[in-house]
């Protein structure tokens, strides 16, 4: 006979990332459409539906870099991709660039069409990333394991992004707008902790 | 040597023995193998050492060895084990049936006195171990004491036989599990035995879980190895960026679980984990992680663990592992290992098209004992029991409830044997699954099972040929003459050499995932040959140095259908040629590989890696008992074994066929 007893101090919800449930740290998120799309809506990645900047205290790693640089600051995103750049699979997958940068999906998307990231950024002098998103375009890259993107393969990367554009001003200040002020935290769990909220809300399949 | 010494020594070994050794008090007692089953075909009947609670049980006695016993009969006891001392204290006869049973031996042959074991089942209720000892009595007087004249297969430090439960039914532990974390990238779902309290140190089994896949996702394997007594801990797994990076949260959370058992359910585990028995399984991504993970142990590479050390490490396991990292990372050294492949994996597909995705890369690069179990039928997802798809292709999909099956029986006597030392596992690991498989096993015809079981170098195994040395095809790796009539026959890496397994004139290694092209490591080399419609035979020279084979038990090799090849095509099925041995008198015993219950499994015959249907070529491994050869040929003389031969045609077995074929080896287990 099995006994279960759950002592459930937090609640991965999927695994791609160390998503978490915990207290709310803000008000649901509503988004069902953006008024100010401004890419194709058969795009890989078809609009920006979120955007909030971030801060730690504690810096973190990014792993999805070969360089594992450390990071204190970043944007919280979540983009309207084509399920078919997102489907969970052991092979390569599609990567995620974000201007200069690889971004670490913390949910796949498949289902719901909606990825939420995170990216890192170095910081201004009052902490600020310093990632434009104005003028910082988005796209999926080819097939790789984000381990083995260093600087190299990244720029090269970017190069042969040229079809990939950034998003208008409207649509990442609606994103923005969503998103709210920079909002800080202790550590990268706390950071996850907000991030599961954005999964819970735009993907409830990967609860 | 100095020449004085030299002459001490040499009186030295002429000194009588020093003979203080009481006399054999059994000296009139026969001992001799009993327990085994009945072959199709010679030689008629085989000696085992395990057997199934429920499953077949025989005894036979060999009337020509044992010319008294023909036409005997007495009673047939099953004992539990004893030690020699305590059969010395004790030689009543008590069968643990509860009573004894009347055999009686006409035959002329093992065969001819091959019996079932009645009265059963027998019991192999060992608790949390695996197997229980027994030793075979035949009392030929009828006086229920173990005296003269009558036959045991025991009395000796091991037992007769070992009987043990069904591996894939839950042991006797009820379970508890848990979930919590300790911070980003350590969600961890805990099972352990509720009656933990009571209990000794266990050996703990951490599983890593791929890519898309959730550390929720492994109750079939949490629940049943917690309730044999094991606790399981799977664990949050960063895959995303590659197996690389989930190698280090294989590491983490190990190390976390064993650093915090204080606090971790309430303190249940503390004092009840044994840090020095780790099995590792991981998944996919995650199966790769957990050979990278050994491979920064060996290596030495930070960030390492406080709480555990490469030594600890006992089984590495993995489940459709991907091959990103390649030869340097990738890379179980020498680690017992263990590999599943599912033949319907639409992920991990095994197709020569995508180097990332043969497993058997670093199956073939395992420097220590290794084993690998071929499951056709099988996808990518059904190892684990979450949501999602279980990423299958190919016909006759066996699905996730019987999966979890197979992978329970082979879970339980694998993780045994690596932290418990149960010499009743190893059966498990190389008989056909054909003859040797638990009652209650899912009967679906789509369950085809094929396992690589090769030891390491340390078992004091003799290698014929491994083929890594001595490239040349008429010369064996032990330096032997190879003396061959087969078709095609080439020694190459293990390597298809293009994108697909479509066969091509000349294409010898087509269907071969063993090795990529970095490989150089053992087992990624061996050869393939074919023959049609005629006896052609493959025989390797046995050095006088090493033909001495009096103290082994097995001839072994593992060998393969060739998937595709027009050889194959005609006869899908089981393939069967005989291998025979013979001594420096010429005397020679030959046996057809199928008499032990199925001969070379036939590809899986999925589409989409070339034209038409055939997937990856799969070996498995074959081991014949020597003292088998005996019985076919008395007076083989097994001390001066000179060669070891591969009759094939239709003289032997299957008119046509092509096979690859490694490691041929006598083995000591």
């Amino acid at each position: 006979m099995r006994t279960t007893l759950l002592t459930l101090t937090l609640l991965g919800l999927a695994g791609a990332g160390g998503l978490l449930l915990a207290t709310s740290q803000r008000q649901p998120i509503a988004v069902n459409r953006v008024a100010a799309r401004s890419h194709a809506s058969d795009a890989p990645v078809r609009s920006l539906l979120y955007a909030q900047p971030f801060a730690l205290e504690e810096p973190a790693i990014h792993w999805w870099r070969e360089e594992r640089p450390t990071y204190r600051a970043g944007w919280l995103v979540v983009l309207e991709v084509d399920p078919a750049f997102v489907q969970p699979t052991d092979r390569a997958e599609p990567v995620l660039y974000v201007g200069h940068e690889t971004a670490e999906r913390v949910n796949h998307g498949w289902k719901c069409g909606r990825v939420v990231a995170v990216v890192p950024s170095a910081t201004d002098a009052d902490g600020f990333p310093t990632l434009d998103l104005a003028r910082a375009k988005i796209w999926f890259g080819a097939p790789a394991l984000p381990e083995q993107i260093d600087a190299t393969v990244l720029e090269a990367a970017f190069a042969e992004a040229s079809a990939a554009s950034p998003f208008s001003s409207d649509e990442i200040a609606e994103a923005r707008a969503h998103g709210g002020t920079r909002i800080r935290f202790q550590t990268r769990e706390e950071l996850d902790q907000q991030a599961a909220l954005l999964v819970a809300e735009h993907c409830p399949d990967e609860r | 040597m100095h020449p004085l010494l030299l002459v001490l020594a040499l009186q030295a070994t002429q000194l009588p023995a020093h003979t203080n050794a009481r006399p054999d008090p059994f000296l009139g007692v026969i001992r001799t193998q009993l327990a085994g089953h009945a072959l199709s075909a010679a030689p008629g009947f085989t000696f085992d050492r395990t057997f199934v609670e429920g499953g077949p049980l025989q005894v036979s006695v060999d009337p020509i060895e044992h010319p008294s016993i023909q036409g005997a009969n007495g009673y047939l006891f099953v004992v539990q084990h004893k030690t020699l001392e305590q059969w010395i204290n004790d030689r009543t006869l008590v069968d643990a049936r509860g009573v004894a049973q009347t055999v009686w031996f006409p035959g002329n042959d093992l065969a001819g006195n091959a019996t079932d074991v009645l009265f059963g089942p027998v019991s192999g209720d060992a608790g949390d171990s695996f197997g229980v000892g027994y030793d075979l009595v035949i009392d030929l007087n009828w006086n229920n004491v173990l005296d003269d004249g009558d036959l045991i297969d025991g009395l000796q430090a091991q037992p007769g036989l070992w009987v043990v439960a069904p591996p894939q039914l839950p042991g006797q532990h009820a379970v508890t599990e848990v979930l919590y974390s300790g911070g980003a990238w350590l969600g961890q779902d805990l099972y352990y035995p509720s009656d933990i309290a009571n209990l000794g140190q266990l050996p703990v089994v951490v599983v890593s879980h791929g890519n898309g896949h959730n550390y929720t996702w492994y109750d079939h394997i949490g629940y049943h190895l917690a309730s044999w007594g094991c606790i399981v801990m799977s664990h949050q797994n960063n895959t995303g960026p590659g197996p690389d990076s989930a190698s280090l949260t294989t590491l983490t959370n190990t190390d976390y679980l064993l650093g915090n058992l204080a606090t971790i359910a309430g303190g249940a585990l503390q004092g009840h984990v044994d840090s020095h028995r780790i099995v590792w399984i991981g998944h996919s991504r995650g199966g790769e992680g957990v050979a990278r993970a050994y491979d920064r142990l060996f290596d030495g590479t930070a960030p390492l663990p406080v709480n555990f050390g490469i030594g600890d490490i006992k089984l590495v396991s993995s489940i459709a592992p991907t091959d990103f990292l390649g030869p340097a990372s990738a890379f179980p050294h020498a680690v017992p290992y263990h590999l599943w492949v599912g033949g319907a994996d639409s992920d991990v597909t095994g197709c020569a098209d995508c180097d990332i995705c043969q497993s058997f890369h670093l199956f073939g690069r395992a420097q220590g004992v290794r084993h690998s179990i071929s499951l056709h039928g099988v996808g990518h997802g059904d190892f684990h029991d979450g949501g999602g798809d279980e990423w299958h292709a190919g016909p006759c999909w066996v699905g996730r409830p019987d999966t979890h099956v197979l992978m329970k029986t082979e879970l339980v006597p694998l993780v045994k044997w690596y932290t418990e030392g149960t010499q009743a596992s190893t059966d498990f690991f190389w008989r056909q699954w054909e003859s040797f498989q638990p009652p209650g096993e899912p009967n679906s015809p789509c369950v085809v099972v094929d396992r690589e079981y090769i030891e390491g170098p340390e078992s004091g195994k003799r290698v014929i040929d491994d083929y890594q040395t001595n490239t040349a095809t008429n010369l064996s790796s032990s330096g032997g003459g190879v003396s061959a009539d087969v078709d095609n026959l080439i020694e190459n890496r293990l390597d298809d050499p293009n994108s697909g397994f479509s066969y091509a004139a000349g294409e010898q290694m087509n269907g071969m995932t063993h090795a990529s092209g970095a490989d150089n490591n053992p087992g990624t080399r061996g050869c393939s040959f074919g023959w049609s419609n005629a006896d052609r035979s493959y025989a390797l020279e046995i050095l006088p140095a090493l033909g001495d084979l009096s103290d082994f038990r097995h001839v072994s090799f593992r060998a393969c259908q060739m998937t595709h090849d027009v050889n194959t095509i005609p006869v899908l099925g089981d393939l069967a040629f005989g291998l025979a041995l013979t001594d420096a008198q010429g005397r020679t015993a030959e046996i057809n590989i199928s008499a032990y219950g199925g001969g070379l499994e036939e590809p899986y015959q999925r589409t989409g890696c070339g034209t038409g249907p055939g997937w990856a070529n799969e070996f498995e491994t074959i081991r014949i008992p020597l003292e088998d050869f005996r019985r076919v040929e008395r007076a083989l003389d097994l001390s001066r074994l000179r060669s070891v031969e591969f009759r094939v045609g239709p003289s032997h077995g299957d008119a046509l066929g092509r096979i690859g074929l490694d490691d041929v080896e006598f083995t000591r287990d």
